[in-house]
């Protein structure tokens, strides 16, 4: 049995690092940095992208490539920000469609023209707010980012916002590799491990998260006077850490390890990166999903009906299982060990991460599960009394007749009906849509007048299971974590002494 | 090294995709919409504002009525789809199981449709 020792990895780990550092750079070698995006936000005078615009500021500042800002626009202290911090860069404009165009065939031209050539460096970093990939057949290869100037509503399709996608880099990806242009992606918008289904081994590509997963901004907070913006992200932490010498393999390693509280997938393309992320991180996603007071990704996935919720729950119990069973055989068959030939404890400390996410998702099944029986009540309730108006109940979710503002409805299509009464046809539509809500009026009432005083508690019980379900926030951040450690234990095990991109990258 | 390639191996695994691929019985997850331009006034929009959205007219003023209560929100149901689609627009018949849907932005199976059944279309 072959171990790998940790002291081994880090002479190796610190020899590969050194052979990657360039003893000198070529005088004419041109190294062109783009910064683009802070889009997408609400109005007012700040962004939750500051913070790394000062840290960006710092980067282009005080380092001698040559830098293009394209970022924000329409919030003044944003701005303000942009001048002050990035003066040494050329400001391309809002970050609006017609700029981003200009600027992604700005970069094909210097490349086609000879302008960046072989050796040459080329950086693009995005920052901004990205929407979940579409799909079919017409999706985006990559995905969606938005623009400044429109805010998003929401913030997984972008829905308000005005949107480009990232697919014309996949041009530049190609071309930089054939003109052996030496070019880095990071795309730290949510969703961005789409950017990783461009598929090319000669560039590298780094995304501040996974394809399924949002992206996280250190955000700006004040105290009295003061605002600060700590650097706890990956976004942050990357950005923070960018500094001569340091190659792009290395910086996304430490930030990736360093950054904390957010269940983010943060991914790189190099061949040790696709492989761990081919491995990890479908089986991960499933548990970093979370509630808070903007996302509620965790109770979905128990339906919204009693219909097959001891199916679904036996599904997570029985995927839950093989993957503990998984990750024990990798203890067992000591993949990976540390300096005293010991079972890394990454894996046992992930094992316990995911245990505890489980042991509180069966604890919320408890409730839901007497939220269902509630349910199969309800309907014996309307089955018993209201035998001759099954249109009005027996399509439905029982709870959804409970809790939808009938009058409101009511009202809603009262009014379209007056609207179209000169339609016959369309008018009786509305009018029998109508007389049907009052019916459903009638049955809501009955159902909340006679129900049994255990289902009003069990009803209780999985209203306050929801709204302290909160608490995911934490246990994903956790498991987001320990998958951290295991990614970056997994990657130094199989790092190759074979250079990649990233590692060739060095700013 | 062998062991750790073998366990990414393992594990590797391709994303699921939803889409239309012919007549049958679907589970929509979408928001029904009021449209004036539509047959009947409403339609059944699906992944929208992404380059996935599809539209489904209603037809049958009894299925308006059936899902009228799930105006503007989030919602789920299955329904047949008996006639191909032209391009991303098409028809949906018969809805039944109707409930909300508490939207997950995160889960790639929430929004779009999914086929359950097929049949020939008419």
């Amino acid at each position: 049995m072959t171990a790998y020792s940790k002291k081994l990895l880090l002479t190796t780990f610190i020899f590969t690092q050194f052979a990657t550092i360039p003893v000198g750079y070529s005088a004419d070698q041109k190294k062109q940095f783009y910064f683009l995006g802070g889009g997408g936000e609400p109005t007012g005078e700040t962004t939750i992208f500051d913070g790394e615009i000062k840290r960006m500021g710092s980067f282009i500042n005080n380092s001698d490539w040559d830098s293009t800002v394209s970022f924000n626009g329409g919030h003044s202290k944003t701005e303000e920000l942009i001048k002050s911090k990035m003066g040494k860069a050329k400001n391309a404009g809002p970050f609006i469609e017609k700029n981003y165009n200009a600027m992604m065939d700005e970069m094909i031209a210097k490349m086609q023209s000879g302008e960046l050539k072989d050796g040459d460096q080329l950086m693009i970093t995005i920052d901004t707010h990205g929407a979940r990939r579409s799909s079919g057949k017409d999706a985006e290869k990559t995905h969606r980012v938005a623009m400044s100037y429109s805010e998003a509503k929401e913030l997984t399709n972008l829905t308000g916002a005005h949107v480009v996608d990232l697919d014309k880099l996949d041009k530049i990806v190609e071309l930089a590799a054939k003109k052996n242009v030496k070019l880095a992606v990071a795309d730290l918008s949510c969703y961005s491990g789409n950017l990783l289904n461009i598929k090319n081994d000669k560039v590298c590509l780094i995304s501040g998260t996974g394809p399924e997963q949002y992206g996280y901004a250190s955000g700006n907070y004040k105290v009295a006077f003061f605002s600060f913006s700590p650097a706890v992200t990956f976004g942050s932490k990357f950005i923070d850490s960018f500094k001569k010498g340091k190659n792009l393999e290395e910086l996304f390693l430490s930030a990736r390890s360093a950054s904390v509280d957010t269940p983010d997938f943060p991914m790189i393309n190099s061949p040790e990166g696709i492989a761990i992320n081919d491995m990890m991180y479908k089986m991960i996603t499933p548990y970093l999903d979370y509630n808070d007071d903007t996302v509620s990704n965790f109770g979905p996935q128990y339906g919204r009906t009693g219909n097959g919720f001891e199916e679904r729950v036996c599904n997570i119990d029985n995927n839950h299982q093989q993957l503990m069973d998984l990750l024990k055989q990798y203890d067992n068959i000591g993949a990976v060990v540390d300096d005293s030939g010991r079972n890394s404890n990454e894996f046992k400390a992930l094992r316990a991460a995911l245990e505890d996410y489980r042991s509180y998702q069966r604890k919320y099944e408890v409730f839901m599960r007497g939220k269902f029986e509630v349910e199969k009540e309800i309907k014996d309730m309307m089955e018993k009394q209201f035998p001759n108006d099954k249109k009005a109940w027996s399509s439905y979710a029982p709870l959804d007749l409970l809790s939808l503002n009938l009058d409101a409805s009511i009202k809603r299509y009262e009014e379209l009906a007056e609207k179209d009464k000169k339609n016959k046809y369309i008018f009786e539509m509305w009018n029998s849509t109508v007389q049907q809500m009052k019916k459903q009026k009638e049955i809501a009432a009955y159902v909340n007048a006679n129900m049994s005083a255990n289902a009003k508690e069990k009803l209780k019980a999985a209203e306050d299971a929801y709204g302290k379900s909160g608490v995911t926030r934490g246990l994903a951040s956790k498991v987001s974590q320990e998958a951290k450690k295991v990614f970056d234990t997994l990657y130094k095990n199989i790092k190759k002494p074979a250079s990649n991109p990233c590692r060739d990258f060095v700013l | 090294m062998i062991k750790i390639m073998m366990a990414l191996v393992l594990l590797s695994s391709n994303v699921f995709a939803q889409e239309f691929s012919g007549c049958g019985e679907y589970v929509f997850k979408g928001v029904l919409k009021h449209d004036e331009h539509s047959p009947l006034k409403m339609i059944y929009v699906v992944n929208e504002g992404t380059k996935s959205q599809m539209t489904f007219d209603l037809i049958e003023r009894d299925d308006v009525v059936k899902l009228s209560l799930m105006l503007d929100l989030p919602s789920t149901f299955k329904a047949s789809i008996t006639k191909p689609m032209n391009g991303t627009k098409g028809v949906l018949s018969f809805p039944s199981e109707i409930a909300r849907r508490v939207p997950n932005p995160l889960s790639k199976n929430e929004i779009g449709i999914a086929k359950i059944k097929t049949f020939k279309c008419d």
